[in-house]
């Protein structure tokens, strides 16, 4: 099934929560809300869930506006970050409540429980209650109450924050396939931007309630559209640095200060001719290098097991970096650092659009 | 990422309309047993007493032979050389019994958070007995304490050994009784409060103040009480109105003798179990008025003061 | 040092029970003199005045009344009919307060503070008049068998009287019981395609059983205990329930047979007791929940 939100709004007294939203989602999408607490990806799920009410605009299910529907009539699934299991009900009857109030009759809704409860591994859970079961389980169980409707939809609220690491890690995978093999149109709601990237055909990004780019995984990370999606995608988050643009010896130069200077290739030139701007680099593209031309100081090493996480400061500012650990950096030694300057970014300092890109 | 579409209708949207509309109406039918109950039982009847006092009805006049008579009641109420004495007995009454109240509810709560915490509960849970004992078992209970002899307790255990005449005291001494036994159900009142208030000053604070060398009693005049500011006010305000009004334990107790007939009483006598039969409704409304219109003001002020409002949270689903 | 310590720690024991004093010795009192013939003091007397006496004919006596068992029929069904009126009204009322966005909701819960605060008992008067025009309605108001109906000088009307005066309290206290359960169950229930009703009925309210437990047993006791409403509406109220009777064998200028008395206190005590030392937990959630909100 399509969506699509035109124009949309909320607002709660004062505040608005959700400023003008437009986007579109094809039929057997992926997409993955993402953005910090608070910023409206939640408000705008549960207005297309039909829990909240649009304060401005409209939202179409295949072409068909659906403000004034009911929840129970746009035949959605959803899954919410605590769960939401009925705690006094069995699993079996948690998974087949949405069909009893459809007058469904018992044969279907024994069939179609195992059906769902084969399709998660939870058949055996079926006579236990929510509160015998781990988090990992209720999630399961979540999702099987979501999926037995066979919904035109599926709505994901953050349903993996309450997972421990590695368990996230497992459902992830899990869900991505499971969304795969049905063929559900989803949209998934989180905060965290490794599952928003591994998981997801395309990614909106939400700030303050503002859409700030609908695009895929890819173009997010390597063509960031503004420096709030270049900060917060990608781990570990990307060096950003003022600078002053120089030109000299018929080409476009960064003075990093110090005194050092960077060559910024033809295919990455900022446009607007500004003097000030942000540099942003990420951490993988930076290199110790004994031909570098950067001189730094390590002052902190993390090791992250494949990599070491390198803090270093040069001419005043802080920069982070990857490197292999077998180079055994140490804290006060000194590097010669390289910048990959085909990977690096430019933002204009006060709309904090992107320089390079649309 | 700009899709403008037109407007599209929804298919069958006249039907959703109507579902919307329907859907949206279920609280009316959630709320409206007890908008009934509450039309018929309190609003209702405030506007009946507000009425009748402007009448002279009385089961003489009975329903249809009554007259308007304005104001007539209450000035009635105004030139009664009773009414001083009514009013004497109210005041006594209402003063006395808050003092009891505020200050044993405080002494009790003090007192029961100042040792183990399983005596503590069980103190409170004797002081909360009075509260929970059918009022005429309750006042049974004290009857038979300020009995004469034989059967009296006062008299059996402390009067007759000290040497002392023995007597019936509720006569007596019935202005006394009044505010004990009213008393000693209303202290646990300002009990649970106060123990609340107690226990929620951290456990640090307390701790620390004797560390830093406070007595115990240092420890409740510097630490406790001014926690107890709000607290105090509060019960203060809201037992004040509820004592104005109130007068079933003395109605068991005394029915207004020995110069214990408060205000409310008198309107309740007046109205409802006049001595000779002729009820005296009207006059019985005017009492009443009166004291509907200050609880009323005293209820919406006390309200707007102490920012209940407050507890209020937005739904977190809208109607569509 | 150690026994200074002790002495110290003795004192609000010591100050605790002279204080109770009052409470202790009344309850005491009834225990003793319910199986005694008389009591002078809190000492069992038999009948010629010597200590004994102990007897169990007070209890006799007071089950072979046969008021007893109208009395108890009576009191039952203003205990049960305010307990069920009252949790059935509040609970419904309490869910749009707590749950649904409607015009007039403010208004609405301002209002049942206000008559939360305000003291229902000066409208008796009034209420008086209500219930003799309810007793002319057909068959509601006189003619419903056994309990004669919801108008004056019945026991129906007795409760219903009750039970509007006790929503105030019971809807401010299932409110607060509404607004603990979470939202997503709720969201969860209408995606799913529960109506409101529905949604109230098999997931909200099972969410909030101690809550319902707590209001009911408050409400059953405050129904046992009544005395005021049944005393002013019942004509004959001698023969209402018992706190009536029991007022009327006290209150006559007549001997009083202490013993039977207090057997019939203790009889009405008795469930009382029995709820408060067993469910004391949740009435003491239901005297500080209302208090908070004025009780």
């Amino acid at each position: 099934m399509k969506v699509e939100l035109a124009n949309l709004s909320k607002k709660f007294g004062n505040v608005t929560a959700v400023d003008d939203v437009n986007l579109d989602i094809r039929d057997g999408e992926f997409v993955a809300f993402l953005g910090p607490s608070g910023c409206g990806k939640t408000t705008t799920l549960l207005m297309i869930a039909g829990i909240y009410r649009p304060s401005a605009g409209d939202i179409f299910f295949d072409g068909a506006r659906v403000n004034e529907l009911q929840p129970k009539d746009r035949d959605i699934g959803m899954v919410f970050q605590s769960y939401a299991l009925y705690p006094h009900m069995s699993v079996f009857q948690n998974m087949v409540f949405s069909l009893i109030l459809k007058k469904r009759p018992k044969q279907e809704l024994q069939r179609e429980a195992q059906r769902v409860a084969k399709m998660l591994g939870i058949v055996e859970l079926l006579e236990r209650r929510p509160g015998q079961l781990s988090g990992g389980q209720q999630q399961r169980v979540a999702l099987a109450r979501a999926l037995i409707k066979q919904p035109r939809l599926l709505l994901f609220d953050e349903p993996l924050s309450n997972l421990d690491a590695r368990l996230r890690v497992s459902m992830r995978g899990e869900i991505k396939k499971l969304q795969g093999d049905l063929g559900i149109t989803s949209i998934y709601v989180t905060h965290d931007q490794i599952e928003a990237m591994t998981m997801a055909d395309r990614i909106a990004v939400i700030k303050d309630g503002r859409l700030q780019a609908y695009l895929q995984p890819e173009e997010l990370h390597d063509r960031p559209r503004t420096l709030f999606i270049a900060q917060f995608i990608g781990n570990p988050p990307m060096n950003i640095f003022t600078v002053e643009l120089k030109s000299a010896e018929g080409g476009l130069w960064t003075e990093l200060g110090g005194g050092v200077a960077l060559a910024i290739p033809a295919e990455r030139r900022p446009r607007d001719g500004k003097k000030t701007v942000k540099m942003g680099i990420r951490p993988q593209d930076i290199h110790a290098s004994a031909s570098g031309d950067i001189g730094a100081e390590v002052s902190l090493v993390e090791p992250m097991g494949r990599d070491d996480l390198v803090f270093c400061k040069v001419g005043g500012m802080d920069i982070q970096f990857l490197e292999d650990p077998a180079l055994k950096l140490k804290r006060g030694a000194s590097v010669r650092l390289s910048f990959d300057m085909g990977k690096s970014q430019f933002f204009d300092p006060q709309t904090e659009r992107s320089l390079l890109w649309e | 990422m700009h899709a403008s579409n037109s407007q599209k209708a929804a298919p069958g949207s006249s039907v959703e309309a109507l579902a919307r509309r329907k859907g949206s109406l279920a609280w009316f039918w959630f709320l409206l047993p007890s908008a009934f109950l509450a039309i018929v039982f309190f609003f209702l009847p405030v506007l009946i007493t507000l009425v009748i006092s402007l009448t002279n009805m009385t089961t003489a006049t009975g329903l249809s032979g009554w007259t308007w008579l304005g104001t007539g009641n209450y000035r009635k109420i105004l030139a009664n050389p009773d009414t001083v004495k009514y009013l004497w007995a109210t005041t006594r009454y209402v003063v006395f019994t808050l003092l009891f109240n505020v200050v044993m509810g405080l002494v009790i709560s003090l007192i029961t958070t100042h040792m183990p915490q399983r005596s503590g509960l069980l103190f409170r849970a004797i002081w909360l007995l009075p509260r929970i004992t059918p009022p005429v078992v309750y006042i049974l209970m004290w009857k038979i304490i300020a009995a004469n002899l034989p059967y009296g307790i006062l008299n059996q255990l402390i009067v007759k050994p000290l040497g002392l005449a023995t007597m019936n005291w509720i006569p007596e001494a019935a202005f006394l009784f009044v505010v004990l036994v009213n008393g000693l159900v209303g202290a646990s009142f300002g009990m649970i409060i106060f123990t609340s208030a107690i226990e929620s000053i951290p456990k640090d604070i307390m701790i620390s103040s004797l560390v830093d060398g406070a007595s115990v009693l240092q420890r409740i005049r510097y630490i406790i009480l001014p926690q107890l500011r709000w607290p105090l006010l509060f019960v203060t305000t809201y037992q004040t109105l509820s004592l104005l009004t109130s007068y079933e334990y003395i109605l068991i107790l005394t029915d207004g003798n020995f110069n214990t007939e408060v205000w409310a009483l008198w309107a309740f006598h007046q109205a409802l179990s006049n001595y000779w039969g002729n009820f005296q409704y009207g006059m019985g409304a005017a009492l009443a008025a009166i004291l509907v219109v200050i609880g009323v003001g005293m209820a919406v002020v006390y309200l707007r003061y102490f920012r209940f409002g407050e507890l209020v949270q937005e739904p977190k689903i809208d109607q569509l | 040092m150690r026994v200074r310590a002790f002495l110290r720690g003795l004192i609000p024991f010591l100050l605790i029970i002279v204080l109770s004093l009052p409470i202790l010795v009344g309850y005491l009192w009834i225990l003793i003199s319910t199986f005694a013939q008389r009591t002078y003091g809190l000492l069992p007397m038999d009948a010629d005045g010597r200590l004994g006496g102990i007897t169990l004919k007070n209890w006799v006596l007071l089950f072979q009344d046969p008021r007893i068992w109208t009395l108890t029929l009576n009191t039952l069904f203003l205990a049960l009919g305010l307990t069920l009126g009252v949790l059935l009204v509040s609970s419904l009322a309490a869910y749009p307060l707590s749950r649904i966005k409607f015009p007039g909701r403010k208004g609405f819960l301002s209002l049942t503070l206000i008559l939360h605060a305000f003291p229902s008992v000066t409208l008796l008067i009034a209420i008086f008049f209500v219930l003799r025009w309810i007793a002319k309605i057909p068959i509601l108001g006189k003619g419903i068998p056994l309990i004669g109906g919801f108008g004056y000088n019945t026991i129906g009307g007795v409760t219903l009287v009750s039970i509007a005066l006790q929503l105030p309290l019971g809807i401010w206290l299932m409110k607060g019981f509404f607004d603990t359960i979470s939202w997503d169950i709720e969201r969860a229930a209408l995606i799913d395609g529960c109506s409101r009703f529905r949604t109230w009925r098999q997931i909200l309210l099972p969410q909030i059983k101690p809550g319902l437990a707590a209001l009911g047993i408050f409400s059953f006791i405050q129904g046992w205990s009544s005395f005021l409403i049944p005393y002013t509406f019942i004509v004959e109220s001698r023969s209402a329930v018992i706190s009536t009777y029991l007022n009327f064998l006290t209150s006559e200028n007549r001997p009083i047979n202490y013993g039977l008395v207090a057997a019939l206190g203790l009889y009405q005590l008795l469930p009382i007791l029995i709820f408060y030392v067993f469910t004391q937990k949740y009435l003491l959630q239901i005297f500080s929940g209302g208090m908070k909100g004025g009780a």
